[in-house]
């Protein structure tokens, strides 16, 4: 019975206008993301390579003398992603560009954008066609699923018969997906043939794969507005009672509750600036500085001149290091506090379906804000590498001092560390990795975990409602 | 057939929709339900179709209440509304099929159709036109044909004249005669005397709920039935 169902509500579906229009919408702004995409993409992939090959040839310099590759401010480029035509995740509003050399790294800062009014606009990606138009139409198709059927007559006629209520909304339930998927299904298609044909990208099979996850994912979004259209009209007599409160309930849940999350987060918590890292960072080098005479005698004094009484080179390095790991525990504080600051305001928007799509989209798509946490949490471990590097080099010459510790100027004069030439093949050079999909999976199983629950929540309120309903 | 046992239905605001109703339809006969606007008539048919549940009584069709058991008892009866509303965007075809399809008819073939259509009185074009382009009277045809595909042994019609044109109305009327004919227990609500007098076996009188009389064919067959419904109607305004 109920493939009578879906074969009727798929028939009547089809051949609405509604349908026709939404085809022909969604199939428009598929394409239009591919094209968009791939002339952004071409230009942001020459970008990222000019920048990293520069790096690498600035690095290549250093290796002259040891001591250089030490406190070289090396900079790390957010690579393009190439599923950035699923989610692009407000990359282009997120820092691009990390600095960092064997003891510090920089906060994150944005670096050689051109026009930097750009960002303004938002990006036509997968998700945001998915969770903007087809969860609008998601609502069209189901709106009057139910208290239409009631207004035209037909609800009565149908459920005369022998077809229990619950086979009947599932059968609209399963209807209006399959409706639904004609059109995403089709933009897809487009939007990959578009992407794909023009050979400047490559999709490797993992990335097919975490494609295939996005798309399983759309389903069950796209599940939730089509229950809770199923609701609405379950709950309303009339088709424009049930319109209007379910444009009031897209409305809030797809643009109030994801714009609400920058207000949450300023609310929450002090905006912190560049301004008030720089004060922290001096409050704690002073502090550390003002100590220093437990870290041995003229610890705090320095001459350029290595033969000068003055100087106590392994007193020095024992205080550069300790101010040193405090202003680096310093930026970690400060970067953490920004963090949870955007988390607070995440976590209050993930009331809101569009938002737990988007994020766990950008999580197995690998862009957004876990691109550049990810890119941020892969420089300590390349930082340890490359100064293991360095000491294990410096072990071999007797003319240095073996302290490395972050003072150039130490490094320079009295060679604390070797300044003997390295070949440059057999330095550590960073490089982004992108996290296994098994890794993404696991950091976005709580945002499919509530998408699952919103989607339990509507269906049951949905069939306690249509149980309860009253056709006449 | 079916049958009505002091069925009572009292709604959420108050109002008394049906007081301890009862009566039977056997199987070949009309029944037709008179009264006038709120008597409860089409409360015992949302009741019978379990849109609603009584307040107490039952109601059964074939045995089974239509209550406890709405999709057992609903499987031996069809129901004719008092505006047959179809899918506007099929064809009458679609239409046929999708309701039979619902009802376990499975692999009906176009001769089946066809001989529905012929026997409502309906043109064989008719079934390729969308029902958007129907007019009442063929829409009400068309509920019956549907009815018929099922071939269910009762049928529940509310007001189906209503609206109909004199032509459709003696057509429908005649149509009716054939199901009886075939064995059908048919229970009708109608405010239309005329017509009722025409078709019923027995006419069930009611006003605010309560069945306040039946009449058997022979009792009205050659008087004025609307005389007597009067006369019903004020007896138990009298009596209330």
């Amino acid at each position: 019975m109920i493939r009578q169902i879906v074969r009727k509500e798929i028939l009547e579906n089809v051949l609405s206008l509604r349908f026709i229009l939404s085809l022909l919408l969604t199939i428009a702004l598929f394409a239009a993301s591919g094209f968009v995409f791939l002339s952004r993409y071409a230009k942001q992939s020459q970008d990222y390579w000019k920048k990293t090959n520069d790096n690498l040839s600035a690095l290549r310099e250093q290796s002259s003398q040891l001591y250089r590759l030490a406190f070289y401010q090396q900079k790390a480029f957010r690579k393009p992603k190439p599923l950035t035509f699923c989610v692009e995740g407000f990359e282009k509003s997120l820092p691009n560009c990390f600095i960092f050399n064997v003891f510090t790294t920089e906060l994150p800062a944005i670096e050689g954008r051109g026009n930097f009014t750009l960002p303004h606009f938002s990006d036509i990606d997968w998700v945001f066609i998915i969770s903007l138009i087809l969860s609008f139409v998601a609502l069209a198709f189901t709106y009057d699923s139910i208290c239409g059927e009631k207004e035209q007559g037909t609800l009565c006629l149908v459920l005369a018969g022998t077809i229990p209520r619950y086979k009947v909304l599932l059968g609209k339930y399963l209807a209006a997906m399959f409706t639904l998927g004609m059109p995403l299904l089709a933009g897809l298609l487009v939007s990959l043939v578009i992407v794909v044909s023009s050979k400047e990208i490559v999709i490797s099979p993992g990335d097919w794969l975490r494609i295939l996850t996005i798309v399983f994912w759309s389903f069950l979004y796209l599940s939730v507005f089509v229950l809770l259209g199923l609701f609405v009209s379950s709950r309303t007599a009339h088709s424009a009672n049930s319109m209007v409160i379910l444009l009031l309930a897209w409305v809030g849940l797809v643009i109030l509750l994801p714009s609400s999350g920058k207000i949450i987060s300023g609310v929450s918590s002090k905006n912190l600036t560049r301004a008030d890292l720089e004060r922290r960072l001096d409050e704690t080098s002073r502090r550390v500085w003002d100590n220093h005479e437990k870290f041995g005698k003229n610890a705090a004094s320095m001459s350029t001149d290595p033969k000068s009484p003055i100087n106590n080179p392994p007193a020095r390095a024992r205080l550069v290091t300790a101010v040193t790991e405090a202003t680096n525990q310093a930026r970690n504080d400060h970067h953490n506090q920004l963090l949870a600051q955007t988390l607070t305001g995440r976590n209050f928007t993930s009331l809101s379906p569009t938002v737990i799509y988007q994020r766990a989209s950008e999580v197995i798509a690998g862009t957004g804000i876990s691109h550049c946490v990810n890119l941020y949490q892969q420089i300590k471990p390349y930082q340890t590498d490359l100064k293991e590097y360095i000491r294990s080099n410096d072990a071999e010459d007797s003319n240095s001092l073996h302290l490395i510790y972050d003072e150039e100027g130490c490094a320079r004069h009295w060679t604390t560390i070797s300044h003997k030439a390295v070949d440059f093949d057999t330095v550590p050079k960073f490089q982004e990795r992108d996290l296994a999909l098994g890794q993404s999976l696991k950091l976005a199983i709580w945002d499919i975990g509530l998408l699952v629950l919103f989607n339990l929540v509507f269906f049951t309120a949905s069939f306690v409602s249509f149980l309860r309903y009253d056709v006449r | 057939m079916i049958e009505i046992n002091e069925l009572t239905k009292r709604y959420e605001d108050g109002v008394l929709a049906l007081d301890h109703v009862s009566y039977k339809v056997e199987p070949g006969e009309i029944f037709c339900l008179l009264g006038a606007n709120g008597a409860g008539k089409t409360t015992t048919i949302n009741i019978l179709l379990d849109f609603i549940p009584p307040t107490s009584g039952s109601a059964t069709i074939n045995g089974h209440d239509c209550n406890k058991f709405p999709l057992e008892a609903k499987k031996y009866v069809s129901y004719v509304s008092e505006n047959v509303q179809l899918y506007g965007m099929f064809t009458a075809r679609q239409n046929l099929a999708f309701f039979a399809e619902l009802a376990g008819k499975k692999g009906l073939k176009k001769k089946d159709y066809d001989n529905v259509m012929r026997i409502v009185g309906l043109p064989e074009r008719a079934l390729r036109m969308r029902l958007k382009h129907y007019s009442k009277g063929m829409r009400q045809k068309l509920g019956i044909a549907i009815a018929l595909l099922k071939d269910p042994p009762a049928i529940l019609m509310d007001e189906p004249t209503s609206g109909l044109d004199p032509t459709s109305a003696k057509e429908f009327l005649d149509q009716l005669r054939r199901l009886r004919e075939r064995g059908k227990a048919i229970l009708i609500t109608t405010h239309d005397i005329f017509r009722a007098k025409m078709i019923a076996d027995r006419v069930g009188i009611m006003k605010q709920g309560r069945l306040v009389a039946i009449r058997k064919r022979q009792d009205f067959k050659h008087a004025d039935l609307e005389e007597i419904y009067m006369h019903e109607m004020e007896a138990a305004e009298t009596v209330s």
